[in-house]
């Protein structure tokens, strides 16, 4: 990654200046806030939910196409602990939640308002074939170990809404709360948990390795997922330059490929 | 009558080989004698079964404890031989009575029983005030005699001392070496004592054998050993001259060319390679060519002077070298000093000569 | 804490400035951390936030995890050390590196691998599960499992080196005394290596106490069955912070009670 970084800027330097200008409508934004220069550059700084890993690695790679002397460091953790991470003064620039109520403390404080950029219900997900026929909510009742998100992260909150809203009680003792939605998938996906509630999207990022069984629109809960800029930003051009790039269609394309629903 | 009956021969991976026989009565002591390496504290491990022999067999009391032809080995748990290490090697965490007592305990006896043996001997060794020091807090000669004990304990029918003596300072050393062979005496099967001291041997041993290199070069008592030294090792042990020469002409002929003459020689019965000891208080010393009746007579300078207890020994170097015993009053009206010219003479019927 | 060549004596060695820097700044590394947490407690509630249920439960659990997986660990640990210090074998340096693998290797890797061999559908796991219907995933059993791979090398270590350590003469005079070789095993061996293997189970059951990765790989986070403490500290760091926090103090104050009682007798022979 690292020489593949080195010899993308070398080759934007070699560039023409006329090029870059033409890279986006969110450059020229970000150019006229900032007396720096009309180039975007820098490092920024992206943590979002950990559903969002596949459709934001491929989202920041081809916003680094666009903007050459950009780069975007990416984490991911379920989006409580971000928010918490972020409360403790982490040096993060974009927040993209997996729920909106997370981005409240920050977003009063913030430069822009949140953006909402994309949704994703939840489903259940069982072992690839779902083995033990799981076919409704009702149904995690009777397995022996059903997993969710620990209950702060959006992920565990929603599923126990959902749980709640249809009637299911799972007793404490059949569940294992793993700290993310992608911890979550793993426990049924490589681990022995035998169903899981997670988002639609990681269902489908699984592939082979997981059967998804949809929950009915009555029932289900949809996440949106927003996206804000963190007050005390150090790349006070290219973070709202991100914000922007991910209304664009290029990047709503993107995320409807990994199965996210856009606004 | 014979109680161990031992033939050892043992291959050591260094090449060493250890090939010594070894017989003994009950109640008898035997000293082992050797240099450091010779393989007396191999022979004591391959004795109690630390090691396996390679060679020969052990027999004790009639039953056979190692035969490298048949197989047989008895390992040391069962054999009932006492060993009283040259460290001592007491158990740290026991008790000196705990230590005693473990024997007897390894052995099946009740606790009760251990203990009141472990008692019997703390007594034996005048250590019942130290029941419950442990071994850290005893000193030399109390964790040497706890040693003894500890080997003693549950009465074995073989006794083996390796360098009992060793570790103690000079003081402690000479009277543990009279105590020892009165404690010696309460046990009675054989005894093996390993050392490196003649003086040990001679207090504490009926009997000697000496061990150069793995094999036994001389057998007997101390007195036949300074009177008939096989080798240069033996005789600098029991503090002999030992001259080595071919018998030519009622004389010997040494290597140097020097001709020493013996009572023992004129008579005739000796023929060949001999050995000559001349015990160094036979040798007189003279500032000038002396005019006696002694017909050995030599040159040398004095190349080192010791004392020894109420003696010193003058180290003589010339075409004869011998030492030789004097008093300190001597050594003055001699005026002997390293470096001076002496002459040496033994009397013929001093020297005493046999075979090689 | 005692700094004695600071006091310099009359002809004591002046302590190197090099050294000392970097050493002063070693000790507030280590003790800063410890600060933060402790400034984090809330003291008045400490005792409420360490018996609700999921603090209580989380504890017990520890607890009982962590001292079966420290008996493990002896009962497997100490006839492996023996092996490894006593009998000569081919391929004995490989077997050494294994048993000190799960003190390098990260723990969710070692959750990941006994996940792949006790699992349900591990190597051992599924004909145990098709067998006997035994599992160890989301099972206390799993957590004792976990803590056990990450507690035995700190067994194995302490005492396979004690007992190259030890004079194993002291071993021969015992059998010449008349020991059997459990006899010598029981009453010389043992109590010459007790001091160093009471150091190896202390660490072992520290470690298996803050057992974290494979725990959580392996056995999951289910309330009452298999959430430690270590688990809860880090579920409840985000929901009920002063919990997490009440429950990492307990753990900190375990582990110093531990290593305070040994005083450096693990490493040091005294």
């Amino acid at each position: 990654m690292g020489p593949a970084r080195v010899f993308s800027r070398w080759r934007c330097a070699a560039a023409a200046v006329g090029l870059l200008a033409l890279a986006s409508a969110g450059c020229a934004t970000s150019s006229s806030t900032s007396g720096n220069g009309s180039q975007v550059g820098g490092v920024i700084v992206v943590a979002a939910a950990s559903s969002l890993t596949e459709a934001f690695q491929t989202i920041a790679t081809d916003f680094e196409a666009l903007h050459p002397q950009v780069t975007v460091d990416l984490t991911f953790d379920s989006s409580s602990r971000i928010a918490a991470q972020i409360d403790e003064g982490a040096p993060i620039d974009l927040f993209a939640s997996a729920d909106e109520a997370l981005v409240e403390p920050v977003v009063d404080l913030s430069p822009r308002p949140a953006t909402a950029f994309a949704m994703s219900d939840l489903q259940i997900v069982t072992k690839s074939g779902n083995p033990l026929g799981i076919r409704s909510l009702s149904d995690l009742a009777s397995v022996d170990v059903v997993a969710l998100c620990a209950p702060k992260a959006p992920c565990g909150k929603y599923a126990d809404e959902i749980l709640a809203g249809s009637g299911v009680a799972l007793s404490a003792d059949h569940i294992t709360r793993a700290d993310s939605a992608k911890a979550t998938l793993g426990a049924v996906t490589y681990g022995d948990a035998d169903a899981g509630i997670v988002y639609s999207t990681d269902v489908l990022a699984a592939g082979d390795n997981a059967t998804g069984v949809v929950i009915p629109k009555a029932h289900n809960h949809t996440a949106i997922y927003v996206i804000v800029q963190i007050v005390n930003t150090k790349n006070k051009m290219a973070a709202p330059s991100f914000m922007a790039y991910l209304s664009s269609p290029e990047a709503k394309a993107t995320l409807r490929s990994f199965g996210f629903s856009t606004p | 009558m014979t109680a161990l009956d031992a033939n050892i021969q043992i291959q050591l991976e260094s090449g060493f080989q250890l090939d010594v026989g070894l017989r003994a009565a009950a109640g008898e002591t035997i000293a082992i004698l050797g240099p450091n390496g010779a393989g007396k504290t191999t022979l004591l491990h391959a004795l109690a079964g630390l090691r396996p022999l390679d060679g020969g067999s052990v027999t004790l009391n009639g039953s056979v404890l190692d035969d490298a032809t048949t197989g047989v080995f008895v390992p040391p748990e069962d054999r009932s031989v006492g060993f009283m290490f040259q460290e001592y090697l007491l158990f740290d965490h026991l008790t000196a009575r705990d230590n005693i007592a473990f024997g007897p305990r390894a052995r099946g006896a009740s606790k009760a029983v251990a203990g009141e043996e472990a008692d019997r001997l703390l007594e034996l060794v005048g250590l019942a005030d130290r029941a419950d020091a442990r071994p850290r807090a005893l000193s030399g000669g109390e964790a040497q005699r706890v040693a003894l004990a500890r080997a003693l304990a549950g009465s074995p029918r073989l006794l083996l001392l390796d360098e009992p003596l060793s570790a103690l300072d000079a003081t402690t050393r000479d009277y543990m070496r009279r105590d020892l062979r009165e404690l010696l005496s309460t046990h009675d099967g054989p005894r093996i004592l390993v050392t490196h001291d003649p003086l040990d041997a001679a207090v504490i041993a009926d009997r000697v054998l000496v061990v150069e290199e793995g094999h036994t070069v001389q057998e007997g008592t101390i007195a036949e050993l300074a009177q008939r030294p096989a080798t240069r090792y033996v005789a600098d042990l029991v503090g002999v001259n030992l001259l080595r020469g071919v018998v030519r002409d009622e004389s010997i002929e040494l290597p140097s060319g020097a001709l020493l003459v013996s009572a023992d020689v004129s008579e005739g019965t000796i023929v060949g390679v001999v050995l000559a000891a001349i015990h160094p208080h036979a040798v007189s010393l003279h500032r000038q060519a002396p005019e006696t009746s002694a017909r050995n007579t030599w040159s040398g300078h004095v190349e080192a002077i010791e004392a020894l207890g109420s003696r010193v020994r003058v180290r003589i170097g010339g075409t004869v070298s011998l030492v030789a015993e004097v008093t300190p009053g001597a050594l003055d009206d001699l005026a002997i000093a390293p470096g001076v010219e002496v002459w040496c003479t033994v009397k013929a019927t001093e020297v005493s000569v046999y075979p090689a | 804490m005692r700094l004695q060549p600071l006091q310099r004596k009359r002809g004591a060695r002046r302590v190197p400035v090099l050294l000392l820097i970097p050493a002063v700044f070693a000790i507030v590394f280590l003790v800063v951390p410890i600060i933060g947490l402790l400034q984090k407690v809330v003291w008045g509630d400490l005792f409420h936030d360490l018996t609700t249920p999921q603090a209580r439960a989380a504890i017990a659990l520890s607890l009982r995890c962590s001292l079966w997986a420290t008996v493990l660990a002896v009962l497997f640990g100490v006839p492996l050390a023996w092996l490894l210090a006593r009998v000569e074998f081919r391929g004995r340096a490989v077997v050494r590196a294994l048993a000190l693998l799960p003190l390098v290797l990260p723990p969710v890797v070692g959750g990941v691998a006994l996940l792949s061999a006790f699992g349900r559908r591990g190597l051992i796991g599924e004909p145990l599960d098709a067998a006997f219907g035994i599992h160890f995933t989301f099972t206390a059993t799993g957590v004792v499992l976990a803590e056990t791979f990450v507690a035995l090398p700190f067994v194995v270590i302490t005492v396979e080196a004690a007992l190259r350590a030890m004079d194993r003469r002291l071993e021969d005079a015992a059998s010449t005394l008349g020991a059997s070789r459990f006899t010598v095993l029981r009453r010389i061996t043992f109590p010459a290596i007790a001091p160093a293997l009471s150091g190896g189970v202390a660490l072992a059951w520290a470690r298996a106490l803050g057992e974290f990765g494979a725990t959580i790989t392996f056995a999951g986070n289910i309330e009452g069955r298999t959430r430690t403490a270590p688990l809860a500290v880090y579920l409840l760091l985000d929901s009920q912070p002063q919990t997490a926090i009440a429950l990492s103090l307990v753990m900190v104050a375990i582990c110093i009670g531990v290593l305070t009682l040994l005083r450096g007798r693990w490493l040091v022979r005294q």
